[in-house]
Order: C-alpha cells, then structure tokens, then sequence
C-alpha cells in the first residue's frame, strides 16, 4: 500500500497545478465564484477517492475538468433550489466571497459563450478562455480532434451572430 | 469561389489562423465577405481580452482553489476556533444592534390598537402585497415578511392554507420554511441559539428540517451550528437517525438527495467519531466510508484509537454490530492491529460471523493467522469454507496446496469450484489434471466448468488447449467468453481463427471478450475479421470493444 502522505503530497501538487484554472473554468460556465469553490471542493473529493485508491489517470488535466464540467452541469441543474435556498437563508448567510468587479465587455462575452448550446459552448470557453489547445478541448469533452475543431468553428459563428449580429441577422437564442 | 463556400472556410480558418490564398482573393473582391472577416476578427479580440481579464483575476482563482483543497481534505469540517470567534464576534454585535434595531421596527408599525396586533396587520398587508402586480413590489413584501421573522409564522401559515394563487403560494411557502429554518438554528432573538428548548428537542427539530430540505439550503454557519449542536448531549438515538440521514442517499428512501450531496456534507460526522458510544462511532466510520470521508480522519494518530473502540464492539451480544464491526475494520479503517482481537471470531458458533471474520483478515492480510485460516477449510458451513479458500488463494499460501486440494473431493460443488480456481492462482500443476477433467466431463455443472476454467488460466496451462476450446461451444455464453478469455491468457496465436469465430457469437459478451482476445493475441490478419465484423456488429459495448481493438492493431 502506498504511504499515504506521500499520496497526499502527490495529491496536493496536482491540485497546486490545476486548482486556479479549475476554479476559473467553473466561473466562465456561469457559476458564482462561491458554487464554483463548492464544484471545486466535490471535484477534489472526487479525484482524491481516485487517488486513494491507486489509480492515476492517463491525462489528469483532462480528467479533472471533466469532474468540474459534470459538476458544473449537475450545479446548473440544480440552480433553481439554490436559488431558493438562498433566499431561504437571505441575511444570515456568513460571508459568501464577493463576485470580483469585471468590465462590461468581459460580462457581455462571457454571457454570450454561456448561452451558445452546450457542444459549442464548452469547446469555446476551453479552448479561447481557458487557453487549451484544440487537442487538450477534445480530451476534456472525450471528442476527436476535429470534432473539436468544427465545434470551435461552428460556436464562433453563433457567437458572431450574438455578439455582433449583421442588420436584419436573426439573433440566436 | 461562391460567398457561401468563402464563409466556410473563413469558418475554419477563425480557428485554424491563417487564410487560404483562394479566401483571400475572393475577400479583396467581396465586400460582404470582408464584413464577416471583420466580425469573425473582432470576435476572437473580445475573446482574447476576455481570457486577459481572467488572467487578472488569477489571484482570486488561486485562492478560491485552495480554500477548496482544504475544504476537502478537511471533510469541510469547519475550523473551532474561528467558528468560535465569528460566534462571538456576532453575538456582541447582535447585543448591540437589538435594542436599536427593535426600536426602528416598532416605530415603523402603524399605531394601531390592539397588543399584538400591529404585528399581526403589518403581516397581512405584506401578505396582500405578494399579489401587487408589481414583481418588485411582490420580491420587496416577501423580503419585510422575512425580516419579521418566526412570530409571523401563524399568520404566513394561515395564509398560505387560505390561497390558491399559485406565486403567492409559492412565496409564503418560502417564507414559512426560512421560519423554521430561524426557529431550528436560532436566529430570532439575539440568544446564540435563539430558540427555546434544550439541545435534544433542537436536535429533534433539525433533523425533522433536514428531512424536509435539501442540505444544499445550509451555509458554512449553519454548520458549525449544526455540528456544535451535534457535540452538545443530543439523545443518542438522533445522533443515530442524524447518521443514517447523512449516510442513505436517495434511492434507498432518504429524503437527503442524491449521494454527491450526502458527500458534500460529511462534515457533519467527524465531530462524532468521539462519542462516547462505541456505537455511534461505528455507524459514524461506516457512514463517512461510504461519503468517502475517511481521508478527513488523519491514519496516523486517530486511526488506531477509532479501530480500538470498534474493536470493543467485537465482543457485543449484538450481532449487526459485530458484523458491522468486522467489515468496519477489515475495509475501512485497515486495522492490521487489531486482527488479533478479529481471529477469535473464526470459531464462533454462528457461520456469518466466521464467514465476516475471514473477509476482514483477508483484507487485513494477517498472514500470522493463516493456520487459523486454514482450519476452516473443514468447516461443516460451505460458505465459510469458500471464504476460507478465497484468503488462502489472495495470500498466496501455497503451504495449503493440500488442505484446498482436499476440497476437491467434498460433496459442495461451489466449494470445488473455488478449490480449482485457487489451485491455480496457487501454481498448484499437479492438479491440472483434475481440471481438465472437470471440463471434459459432460455432466460437469457449469459452476465446476468456471473454476476448472479460471484454475487453468491461472496455471497458463497451455497443454490443455484443447479442452480450454472445447468449451468455445459450452451452452452459457459467460463459459465461452471465459474460455475465449483464456486462450488469450494463454496466448494462443494458433488458435486465433476460433477467436475470431466468436466474433458472430450470439451472446455480446462473447463478442466482447473475443474482441479483446484478439487485441491481445494480436495477429495481424485479424484486423480484416475485426473491420468485418465492425460492419454488421449492432451491440454497443461489442462496437466499442472492437473499435478498440483496430485501434491496437494501429487503425
């Protein structure tokens, strides 16, 4: 059996790699940066079961953000009781970490990417706000390359057509 | 080049960089095409400033991330200390504020007569007020219904049986479950747990809320709250239910929401790893196993002292609890120290004892016991005696070759079967015979034909090919993708043809191990049976097995 310090110090320098932009990856898929702590916190869990169990995944990288994006998925999902939820704990809630001040293009852009359908979306946010390569999108979303590739292609056009639609160019929804 | 091929490629190559010669003629000479360049440009601008702007929040990032990482290394257990100095740090400041806050609100009542009942007109008016056509006048009555807090409840509950509006329903609903929420984890008068009642009845109340809501509803305060109550003499039996609220995801009756959130929420059960009851502990550990909680607890202080208390209850009359015990023991904590305490259970008179105590020094790997092990190869219950066998074949004891071996001339079939399967893994080549005949034997039960199967496997018997491939046409598909399992075991090149045979078996499994039997063998001239029968193959696993396959072959 592998000494378990050692696990967690293997453990702790893969979170130390990726935590930041998997955090980052959280926000631009429109969740708040407290839930995204929160996706965070469950996608180590889940990863740490992993480790303690011996296994090592091929591509880490990829396999943490497929965690966060199911995560993310399931957080989206359950917004609506959360929002509930919070209203439910209106004024008592401790001190939930202030959503950081951010320029209007930045909100505007990121609204746009979070509101293409999920295929391109994803691809979008991974590869330009998260800065993977074509490559590392498609082992994230477990797609071929250019599958990858058409999906960034294809979700840039949409985005055209939302962020700068042409005179009488129907919005997408 | 047509416009609508132009935009295609200008599609492609927004991704790729750089622009096709042909795209770039034909953009000098349309000018609606160069528009759509310059939105295409313009785009990926937005995008790149976007990704500076995340860059500058990069700090931010980095520290949400390791409040995460210590959260889950922690189980989310909130720090004492500092839960102790916001407590009090709210609490002075809630003794300050009451008196002013209290003399605002009374004020801003409209005087009317009656006691109580300014409070109680106020309620109603912002009850009504939930029906204003105005979503913000109806959001802004909901939040002065939640600033008056519990005391309005009779009236809000009143409310609510009395309407069948659905939004306002929805809203009072709301408000009446932000109530209990106040009135459970003491919110509503200044007192640090505000609420009246002592700890058990508090308790009582919070696991009645608990089951009513999805603990996606508590904040970090509510838990430490929560777990300070825990701490503080609730009956035992709600600790117990309390547990089992935590540990029971959804699909087996709890109303705690799926096992992800039960996860989230461990937190709540360290505290109790220190109870008094022995009891309490264990459901506790057998809880947090199942929440993946156990890295929280720390292996090399805690860990000793918890299977120490667990072990106590080895010698309870109670026997779930030892069951319970046992397996605590042996899977989840790993308590090498205290397989002397387990081995004494390997005689005791009820078999699923015997049977439990096996499997726990079985994981424990406790070799020492192994001539204890071994005993139970005669024991008269055929369950523990397998268990028996399953040890001896997972440590490896080849100084019992014999003791299993005598197994085989018992009458339990099951019990034969295993003893073949672990003369295998135990290297055991004088009984490969035996084997052979318990696969060329027609009336052989199936169960015999698996163990003799996986017994041959384990030796790599290979001089016993042929009878490995006369059971490519046993009447159980899982005989025969076994046995094709086998043959790649053994790297049966020469016999790649059956393999590739059981490609078109009726059975998926069959094809699927077949699949894999070919990878493994890896003869070139399978690749055309594998494409082949990836043209017709409709089972999905069978499709992705095979695919699979091509692509070790270097499709």
């Amino acid at each position: 059996m592998e000494p378990i310090r050692g696990v967690r110090e293997e453990f702790g320098d893969l979170a130390g790699r990726f935590g930041a932009e998997l955090v980052q990856y959280a926000f631009t898929r429109g969740i708040s940066f407290h839930d995204a702590q929160d996706i965070v916190q469950r996608t180590f869990l889940k990863a740490w079961d992993v480790f303690q169990s011996g296994a090592r995944p091929e591509n880490p990288r990829a396999w943490l953000y497929r965690i966060v994006l199911h995560e993310a998925s399931n957080e989206r999902r359950a917004s609506n009781t959360r929002r509930r939820a919070r209203s439910i704990l209106a004024g008592r809630d401790s001190s939930p970490p202030a959503e950081p001040a951010v320029t209007e293009e930045f909100r505007r852009t990121l609204d746009a990417v979070q509101a293409l359908p999920p295929p391109y979306s994803e691809s979008i946010a991974l590869h330009y706000l998260q800065g993977l390569s074509i490559e590392e999108t498609a082992a994230v979303l477990e797609i071929p390359s250019g599958t990858a590739k058409s999906q960034i292609a294809r979700g840039l056009t949409l985005l055209r057509s939302k962020l700068h639609p042409l005179q009488g160019e129907e919005k997408s929804p | 080049m047509t416009c609508q091929e132009a935009r295609a490629l200008l599609e492609q190559s927004s991704v790729e960089g750089a622009l096709p010669a042909e795209l770039t003629s034909h953009l000098e000479a349309c000018a609606a095409c160069r528009e759509e360049q310059r939105r295409s440009v313009e785009i990926l601008r937005q995008l790149h400033a976007a990704r500076e702007s995340l860059d500058d929040l990069r700090p931010r990032f980095e520290e949400t991330s390791a409040r995460a990482f210590r959260r889950a290394m922690t189980g989310g257990l909130p720090a004492v200390g500092s839960s102790w100095t916001r407590v009090r740090a709210a609490a002075s400041l809630l003794i300050i504020a009451l008196p002013v806050f209290w003399f605002l609100f009374t004020r801003a009542l409209p005087p009317t007569p009656g006691g109580s009942r300014p409070q109680e007109d106020r309620v109603r008016k912002l009850i009504e007020l939930l029906k204003d056509p105005a979503p913000e006048v109806r959001a802004r009555a909901q939040d002065d219904l939640l600033d008056v807090g519990p005391s309005a409840g009779p009236v809000v509950k009143s409310a609510l049986a009395g309407t069948s509006d659905l939004e306002v329903r929805s809203r009072l609903s709301q408000i009446a479950a932000v109530y209990r929420c106040q009135e459970v984890l003491g919110n509503d008068g200044g007192r640090r747990f505000g609420m009246a009642g002592g700890p058990v009845e508090k308790l009582r109340r919070l696991v009645e809320f608990l089951e009513g809501h999805s603990p996606r509803q508590l904040k970090d305060r509510d838990k430490e709250v929560l777990t300070e109550e825990l701490h503080r003499g609730a009956t035992r039996e709600d600790q117990l239910r309390l547990i089992e609220l935590y540990a029971t995801p959804r699909d087996k009756g709890a109303p705690w929401g799926d096992e992800a959130v039960a996860r989230e929420y461990a937190w709540v059960l360290p505290p109790l790893l220190g109870h008094p009851d022995s009891e309490v502990v264990l459901r506790g550990v057998v809880a947090l196993a199942r929440l993946g909680g156990l890295p929280a607890i720390p292996s090399d202080a805690s860990r000793p002292a918890l299977s120490a208390r667990i072990a106590d209850l080895l010698d309870s009359k109670n026997r779930t609890l030892r069951l319970s015990a046992l397996e605590a023991l042996g899977r989840h904590l790993k308590a090498e120290a205290e397989a002397p305490r387990i081995a004494p259970i390997l005689e005791d008179p009820d078999p699923e004892l015997r049977k439990a105590a096996l499997a726990a020094l079985g994981r424990l790997n406790a070799k020492r016991f192994s001539v204890d092990v071994a005993r139970r190869l005669k024991d008269p219950d055929p369950a523990v005696r397998i268990a028996a066998v399953d040890v001896l074949r997972d440590w490896r004891a080849k100084e019992f070759i014999e003791a299993v071996a005598a197994l085989l001339d018992t009458p339990g079939v099951e019990v034969r079967a295993h003893a073949l399967t672990a003369l295998g893994e135990l290297d055991a080549r004088a009984y490969a015979p035996q084997m052979a005949q318990a696969l060329s034997e027609k009336s052989a039960p199936v169960e015999l034909r698996v163990g003799a199967l996986k017994g041959l496997r384990g030796l790599r018997a290979v001089e016993y090919i042929p009878d490995v491939v006369a059971q490519l046409q046993a009447p159980e598909g899982f005989v025969r993708a076994l046995a094709v399992d086998v043959l790649g075991a053994f790297g049966a090149r020469d016999r790649v043809g059956l393999v590739e045979d059981r490609l078109r078996d009726p059975d998926a499994m069959v094809r699927v191990f077949s699949a894999q039997t070919l990878a493994v063998l890896g003869v070139p001239g399978s690749k055309t049976a594998l494409e082949r029968a990836l043209g017709t193959e409709q089972d999905p696993e069978a499709r992705v097995a095979i695919l699979e396959a091509l692509r070790s072959f270097g499709k």
